[in-house]
């Protein structure tokens, strides 16, 4: 334990060093915000529901979106394959007495953290600019099934991008692949808009992946969309898939290991 | 007892070959071709607790391969290893905290951080008491010399005071034996006095197992009674340094002042000629006829000052290898 | 000029970045469709006239990061000594930095674009005219000069403050703004987008004009503020550099 704590000293001792740049792509994120908050502002002049959502639903949405991304979507996972490249340092965790995921774990959770923190502050003082206030759960289970799904959210999110990663065992030009994968996810997840907006056969492809379950599922609990039987659901498949993306990552990681140990970097 | 034994140890790679182009990537993708490539050639050593050992080659020659083997970086192809009784890839805690593997180009220190910071999570890791971290530190800077250094970002450290305390990071868990790759790599000559003063001062004080490797003669020749030379993956020697300049030495070298001009004609009688310019001289004499010559110099010649130098080490070894 | 080798060094690697590009497109051109084909209407605006002020800030968009991609990278050529090196080549500095990168995969990404713009001017063939269609080119134009004042704005700050600049992402940030016709924000966000950080007048009135719903009055002031920021640009790229060279030396 004393070792996470440790790791988790280190990231944030890391992270102020970079506090300017690390603050300017936080910040990154309330132009989209002001973006969204008046383009449905302006789509529900004329309308009362859209998409099966009322005005403060949307907005809602909206908000909540940009505040559990800057979770669940945060992650410092896209720095392992750099760091499978330069090879050095990379040894040095296999040569200490250190889990190589549980490290990393806890140094994307001091980033998602600070994220949140620092999200919440920024969209607190846009709720009182504008004058919005967001729709609250009526339900206590929601709000419960809300940070639970948002937990198993972050947990897939963190195997996917030591996924993407893993291919920095093979190549080296990873970002590419971790641009792409990026743009799909946050379509998919719904972290632009939901995704109750697009057609009813993409939809149900969307559907069918594990992105809706990263910001689309856990929001639309919170809106009271779902009852806690669907709710229930949505986490269920969720926790499957969890399990399935965290077994896929350790299998192609140990392949990727292996050849790195045939090879040594 | 040997702490280290090795035994037939064998790494073969197996490089992809690609063909240029885009029908070759595509030939490649579905056919590979490989070629193997003997890294290490069933080699077998032992080493004993508290021994400081050389482990010299040519650029690949196998060296690093074996080092990174003996700390469990790499899967060995065939062979047995045993390192304080552990087999080394599998990497158990038990094992990670006996061992360091320091190599000049790898770093596990945070960048941008002081190194005070990597010492301390390094401290937790390895699960470093308060005191025994506080002790070993204050002992570890004071003999690199780097204790005003602890709280200046990585960065901004020179490459020579960046290894040091690399050094420092791999050695607060105070591990018993230690893995050494080209420790005195890209150092200048104080610094590197410095480092082979820290690894024997290590080895002596602490009772650590040290391997090291170098193709810097210097690191050897000051540090190591025993050396283990490798080319293409074969051990080639093994054994105490002072037998092979014995062996391969024939010859020293004279080296004269003199007082006054003298012929060059005159010095061929005492030995061959190695530099001469009116005022100096080197002469290569045999190895036993030493004392006798050096006397009749003395005597026939206007000598002012005489030295008696061995061959450098880099010369024995290259004749070394031109013999093998 | 040279080409951005590692681009071109993997194949795969180009595929991964050009999908990406044109999923993020062709996502936006989905919700569009799908929200005005509800609505019908987005700050008076129909859905193929939203399309084309999606597709016209596409246009320029990419078209400028196809040009300017070189002020992405001042900090690593300063960094690498390759900014000292060009001073001393006899060769304009700001055109080398500006238009040193020319990116291959920005107009991989551009054809669909000027597919979907052409297909949409042909469905507003009606309000469009002969004038406006000219206008438009204009306008386009002055929104990629306004563009590369911006990038040089941005270098010039590169090299004054010698750090690592996050204002070449802000700005993108800023452009993205402009996917959607201004006329959707409150009036005080549109002055700022207008007149501090004219997003409006590089994506927005060029479509307007096309549209035929822009003032003669608007148009000349798109080309004084142009002008303006042009005119600025140089200024301070020229202060920057005689900063830059004292410092150096």
């Amino acid at each position: 334990m004393i070792k996470y704590l440790a790791i988790a000293r280190i990231t944030f001792a890391n992270l102020l060093q970079y506090r300017w740049d690390f603050l300017i792509s936080q910040s990154r994120i309330i132009l989209l915000l002001i973006t969204l908050y008046f383009l449905w502002t302006q789509v529900f002049k004329a309308k009362a529901t859209l998409f099966n959502f009322s005005q403060a639903q949307i907005i809602t949405y909206v908000f909540l979106a940009s505040i559990v991304r800057q979770f669940v979507l945060i992650s410092a996972t896209d720095q392992i394959a750099q760091e499978l490249q330069s090879g050095g340092k990379f040894f040095s965790y296999l040569l200490r007495p250190v889990g190589y995921f549980r490290f990393w774990f806890t140094v994307d959770l001091v980033y998602k953290i600070t994220s949140l923190i620092f999200i919440i502050l920024i969209t607190s003082v846009m709720l009182n600019i504008l004058n919005i206030t967001l729709t609250w759960p009526t339900e206590v289970f929601s709000t419960l099934l809300f940070l639970v799904s948002i937990f198993i959210a972050s947990l897939i999110y963190f195997y996917i991008g030591i996924l993407v990663s893993t291919t920095g065992f093979w190549t080296s030009q990873v970002w590419g692949l971790q641009f792409l994968v990026v743009l799909i996810l946050e379509f998919c997840a719904g972290s632009y808009f939901p995704i109750d907006v697009l057609p009813a056969n993409l939809q149900s492809i969307i559907k069918l992946t594990p992105f809706p379950y990263l910001l689309y599922y856990p929001i639309s609990i919170f809106l009271g969309k779902l009852s806690l039987v669907e709710s229930i659901k949505v986490i269920t498949i969720a926790v499957l898939w969890l399990a399935a993306i965290f077994i896929i990552t350790k299998f192609i990681w140990n392949k990727g290991l292996k050849v790195y140990e045939a090879w040594g970097g | 007892m040997s702490i280290i034994q090795v035994k037939n140890l064998t790494k073969v790679y197996s490089v992809a070959q690609k063909q240029p182009g885009i029908v070759g990537t595509l030939k490649s993708f579905f056919h590979r071709q490989y070629k193997h490539i003997r890294a290490v050639d069933d080699i077998s050593f032992k080493i004993n607790e508290g021994e400081l050992v050389g482990f010299i080659g040519p650029n690949g020659a196998g060296k690093t391969t074996t080092l990174k083997i003996l700390s469990g970086l790499l899967y060995p192809t065939s062979g047995q290893v045993s390192v304080d009784t552990y087999i080394p890839w599998q990497r158990k805690p038990q094992f990670q905290k006996e061992i360091a593997f320091v190599a000049g180009q790898k770093n596990q220190l945070w960048w941008d951080l002081p190194a005070y910071e990597t010492f301390l999570l390094n401290k937790e890791i390895y699960e470093v008491p308060d005191h025994d971290f506080k002790e070993r530190l204050s002992y570890l800077a004071k003999m690199l010399d780097i204790a005003d250094l602890l709280n200046t970002p990585v960065k901004k450290l020179s490459l020579g005071q960046r290894m040091k305390a690399e050094l420092v990071a791999a050695l607060v868990h105070e591990p018993s034996i230690l893995f050494l790759d080209e420790p005195t790599i890209g150092l200048d000559i104080i610094a590197q006095k410095n480092m082979h003063d820290f690894i024997k001062g290590y080895n002596s004080k602490f009772g650590a197992t040290i391997m090291l490797t170098s193709h810097y003669m210097g690191d050897v020749e000051k540090l190591c009674d025993r050396v283990i030379i490798i080319n293409k993956g074969k051990i080639v020697y093994d054994g105490k340094l002072a037998q092979i300049v014995d062996r391969f030495a024939k010859h020293k070298v004279i080296s004269l002042d003199f007082g006054k001009k003298i012929e060059r004609e005159k010095l061929k009688d005492y030995g061959k000629v190695l530099t001469f310019d009116l005022l100096n001289a080197k002469i290569e004499v045999e190895r036993n006829k030493v004392a006798d010559i050096t006397s009749r110099l003395l005597k026939d010649l206007p000598i002012v000052d005489l030295s008696i130098e061995e061959p450098p080490i880099e010369e024995i070894i290259r004749l070394f290898f031109t013999k093998e | 000029m040279r080409f951005r080798e590692y681009y071109i060094e993997s194949r795969l690697h180009s595929t991964f970045l050009i999908s990406g590009k044109l999923v993020r497109f062709s996502f936006f051109l989905i919700f569009i469709i799908a929200l005005l084909t509800k609505t019908e209407n987005l700050a008076g605006f129909g859905l193929y006239q939203t399309i084309l002020f999606f597709m016209t800030f596409n246009l320029i968009d990419i078209t400028s990061q196809f040009l300017f991609r070189g002020a992405y990278s001042i900090q690593w050529n300063i960094n690498k000594g390759q900014f000292d090196l060009s001073l001393t080549q006899p060769i304009n500095v700001l055109f080398r930095m500006a238009f040193d990168i020319i990116d291959l995969l920005d107009l991989a990404t551009l054809l669909p674009v000027l597919a979907v713009l052409g297909f949409v001017i042909a469905r507003l063939s009606s309000q469009v005219t002969f004038s406006g269609f000219l206008l438009y080119l204009l306008l386009c134009l002055n929104a990629l000069l306004i563009a590369m004042a911006i990038h040089i704005f941005i270098i010039s700050f590169s090299i004054l403050t010698q750090e690592i600049s996050s204002e070449i992402w802000i700005y993108r940030d800023l452009m993205n703004m402009g996917r959607f016709p201004i006329d959707i924000y409150s009036k005080s966000v549109q002055m700022v987008l207008t007149f501090l950080l004219p997003i409006a007048v590089m994506v927005t009135f060029p479509t307007k004009v096309l549209l035929g719903v822009l003032s003669w009055q608007w148009i000349m002031l798109s080309f004084f503020i142009g002008a303006i920021f042009i005119f600025l640009s140089l200024k301070f790229w020229k202060f920057a550099l005689k900063n830059y060279s004292s410092v150096s030396s």
